[in-house]
């Protein structure tokens, strides 16, 4: 009952966002000529924090939970400090969806926060809101933006058109989890983790031909499956996978998507792999299934490495000798993408200095400095190179060399729009197609390439009905 | 077929004592997670039994979590809404059953009519109206939208129709108008039922999340169930402090129904034999 009423609130939420967008909001509509990469920008009131006469307050809405909150206050706390012009409030808003239906809400009401952090996937339906002032906007306006220190990648994903409209805060992107103590046990050798598809399924059999109930588990998780298809320079989304205009129909029924799906399809047909959902009790289980020895490897956010070193390290599972290990390809054509969030300057008022005092936030939030301090108190990938170098990085990264590896990898292969990771209106609908069609392959035996047609038609479908609201 | 009283008695009670355990289970496990070691809740096979039980977990929900703030906003969120409830459902439900008044029939349907419009969907415009009044990130944003019901004006209508006419006759010979019959005769009577609405409004009001975040934004205002999410754990190793934070958001639910046991079990079985 109660999730019923939740799915029907959701929905709602939506229709009202689609409207919203259309109707009272004036924002993007007065834009002027500041873009100077030849895009067509609103322009970025820099100048208003100079000449306000008093401390501007603005309002963060974020999701960071327990020790990213704290990491996230504290530099938030020395960014007040640091100077008088802005003073910035934080409001933790639980989680990226409960923040996206208070964002929705509020874009009748007009509560709305002055910078917003933002999960990846919900990019184009932040700009369909037409409530955000694009990063490109001060990044224009700005003299000192260094644009070329950034992780290419990080700034890509959140740029759309040449418009950036959101700047990376929070990155992280899936690696493969092992156990190295397994690895001698079935005669693989531990340092070199398995790099290729073809690898991971020898790796998987060898394991389990060691007595292993299976060789490895993987997570029921579309990120997945993105990451795995943009290693292959495959395009999940058409029109420059939503890059170049909005995106009208799934291209991941393609050679790139039938290969991920047979080979993850495969895995557990032979019994080299379980399934794992992704929420719900047993959402962890691929991980603590390499303490119990049910399996050698999984696949999951570098963002969990901190808490899986924990658990694995706690003592109870001594035999455990934890390695992580770039994401196996099919080809070693592609890159991964980033996942996690960005900032966006929210601006629906004519408050320019606050829009001003956004700006100068999140520049502030990725800076080198800053960046440093975050990545190695929350284990997220530094957006900027040069943080790599600087104190709190390389101490995190010599103590656990396995923070490093998303890194390496997010840096590794080429900068394209498969690698820039797809951009998609109803993004939720695309991964609950794809999530539906792996369940229906691992559980009931499926032919991996018919539910992949499915899945896109259904994500197609989705995506079509979400462009009609506009 | 068991056939002394005493074996019958027996399997009742064995049946009883199996389902109690089958719904008591998952909240004894949720006490003990509160109080088990991080490393100890993620072992294999579970540890069932808190050897060396570790309170800290409730310390930690309490000030990194900030529960105290958040309990107390829930509780004066949800006495507003559960008196402000039952003062205007037994107003309304009296003068839907005992007085006569011009469109009664009309005005109780619309009254039920509200009844089919789920919360959700009228959450825009009363989210609108509320800011709109300045309520934004106030106790009067979180309560007043709840003060009124169709539901508990039904339910008390439906307990003020059970009182015998004569009553009222005699009453009125007394000398009794209708707010002192009210307050004399009326609510002492219908007991039950107000207490079975106290307890579901105040259910309602106190596990409300929706709403609470879409209006507060100000952590001094807002409930236990957004702090509950806040200490949501993404952490394998703190699902203790979600659990403590869990059991502390449920516990002033436990001692409710403990008080209102009696009430509310009569309440529910009234409603179900007289419809």
């Amino acid at each position: 009952m109660r999730s019923l009423v939740g799915v029907a609130a959701s929905t709602l939420l939506l229709l009202t966002a689609a409207c919203g967008g259309g109707g009272d909001d004036d924002s993007s509509s007065g834009g002027g000529s500041g873009g100077g990469d030849g895009a067509d920008v609103p322009e970025c009131p820099l100048d208003a924090l100079e000449s306000a006469t008093e401390p501007v307050d603005i309002v963060f809405w974020h999701t960071m939970a327990r020790a990213n909150e704290t990491a996230l206050t504290k530099l938030t706390d020395a960014y007040n400090a640091s100077q008088d012009k802005v003073k910035v409030q934080l409001v933790n808003n639980t989680s990226y969806d409960d923040q996206q239906d208070k964002y929705r809400a509020g874009l009748t009401t007009g509560d709305l926060p002055d910078v917003a952090l933002m999960q990846d996937s919900y990019l184009q339906q932040m700009i369909d809101t037409q409530t955000v002032l694009p990063a490109q906007s001060c990044i224009d306006a700005a003299s000192d933006f260094d644009g070329d220190d950034f992780v290419p990648r990080t700034l890509d994903y959140y740029q759309v058109d040449s418009v950036q409209w959101g700047l990376p805060f929070n990155v992280s992107n899936p690696v493969l989890y092992y156990d190295k103590a397994a690895f001698r046990q079935a005669g693989l050798d531990p340092e070199t983790p398995p790099a290729s598809f073809d690898d991971l399924r020898a790796a998987a059999q060898a394991i389990k031909d060691a007595g292993f109930p299976t060789g490895m588990s993987l997570k029921v998780d579309s990120w997945h499956f993105e990451e795995l298809l943009a290693l292959q320079d495959g395009d999940l989304v058409d029109n420059g996978n939503g890059r170049d205009s909005r995106a009208t129909a799934a291209a991941f029924d393609s050679d790139e998507g039938r290969v991920v799906f047979d080979f993850l399809g495969g895995l557990v047909a032979d019994g080299l792999a379980t399934p794992n959902p992704r929420s719900g009790p047993s959402q962890f289980d691929n991980i603590l299934g390499i303490g119990s020895h049910n399996h050698a490897m999984t696949i999951d956010s570098s963002a969990a490495l901190g808490t899986i070193m924990e658990v694995l390290g706690s003592g109870q599972y001594a035999d455990v000798e934890l390695g992580v290990a770039p994401l196996p390809g099919a080809t070693e054509d592609g890159g991964v993408t980033v996942g996690g969030a960005a900032l966006f300057i929210s601006a629906t008022g004519d408050e320019p200095e606050k829009q001003a005092a956004a700006w100068d936030y999140m520049d502030f939030l990725t800076t080198p400095d800053s960046q440093s301090k975050w990545a190695a108190a929350t284990g997220y990938i530094p957006v900027r190179t040069s943080a790599v170098d600087l104190p709190e990085v390389t101490a995190r990264w010599a103590e656990a060399p396995g923070f490093r590896v998303a890194y390496d990898q997010l840096v590794d292969g080429s900068d394209n729009t498969a690698t820039a990771g797809g951009v998609v209106g109803d993004f939720e609908s695309l991964r609950a197609a794809v999530e539906e069609a792996q369940d229906r392959m691992f559980l009931d035996d499926g032919d991996p390439a018919a539910a992949l047609t499915e899945a896109a038609d259904n994500t197609t479908t989705a995506i079509e009905s979400y462009n009609d609201r506009l | 077929m068991p056939s002394s009283p005493a074996l019958r008695k027996a399997v009742r009670y064995l049946v009883l004592t199996l389902l109690a355990f089958v719904v008591l289970f998952p909240v004894y496990v949720t006490v003990v997670g509160s109080l088990l070691l991080p490393e100890q809740l993620t072992s294999r096979p579970p540890t069932l039994f808190p050897d060396n039980p570790q309170w800290g977990s409730y310390s930690e929900a309490w000030t990194d979590g900030n529960f105290g703030t958040y309990l107390w906003n829930s509780a004066v969120v949800t006495a507003a809404i559960t008196l402000g409830q039952l003062l205007t459902s037994i107003l309304a439900g009296y003068a839907f059953a005992m007085l006569e008044f011009p469109l009664k029939r009309t005005i109780f349907v619309v009254f039920l009519a509200t009844m089919m419009v789920p919360f959700e969907v009228t959450i825009i415009t009363n989210l609108q109206t509320v800011t709109d009044l300045n309520w934004y990130d106030t106790y009067a944003g979180l309560a007043v939208p709840f003060l009124a019901t169709g539901f508990g004006a039904f339910l008390m209508r439906q307990a003020f129709l059970q009182i015998p006419s004569d009553l009222r006759d005699a009453a009125t010979i007394d000398g009794y108008g209708h707010l002192k019959f009210l307050a004399r005769v009326a609510v002492p009577l219908a007991r039950p039922s107000i207490a079975a609405l106290a307890v579901f409004s105040f259910l309602g009001a106190w596990n409300q999340y929706l709403w609470p975040l879409l209006v507060t934004e100000d952590d001094r205002l807002r409930t236990v169930q957004i702090g509950l999410r806040q200490l949501r754990s993404t952490q394998l190793d703190e699902i203790n402090v979600t659990l403590a934070g869990t059991v502390l958001a449920a516990l002033p639910l436990v001692v409710l129904l403990i008080l209102f046991q009696k009430q509310l079990i009569r309440g529910l079985t009234t409603g179900a034999v007289k419809g």
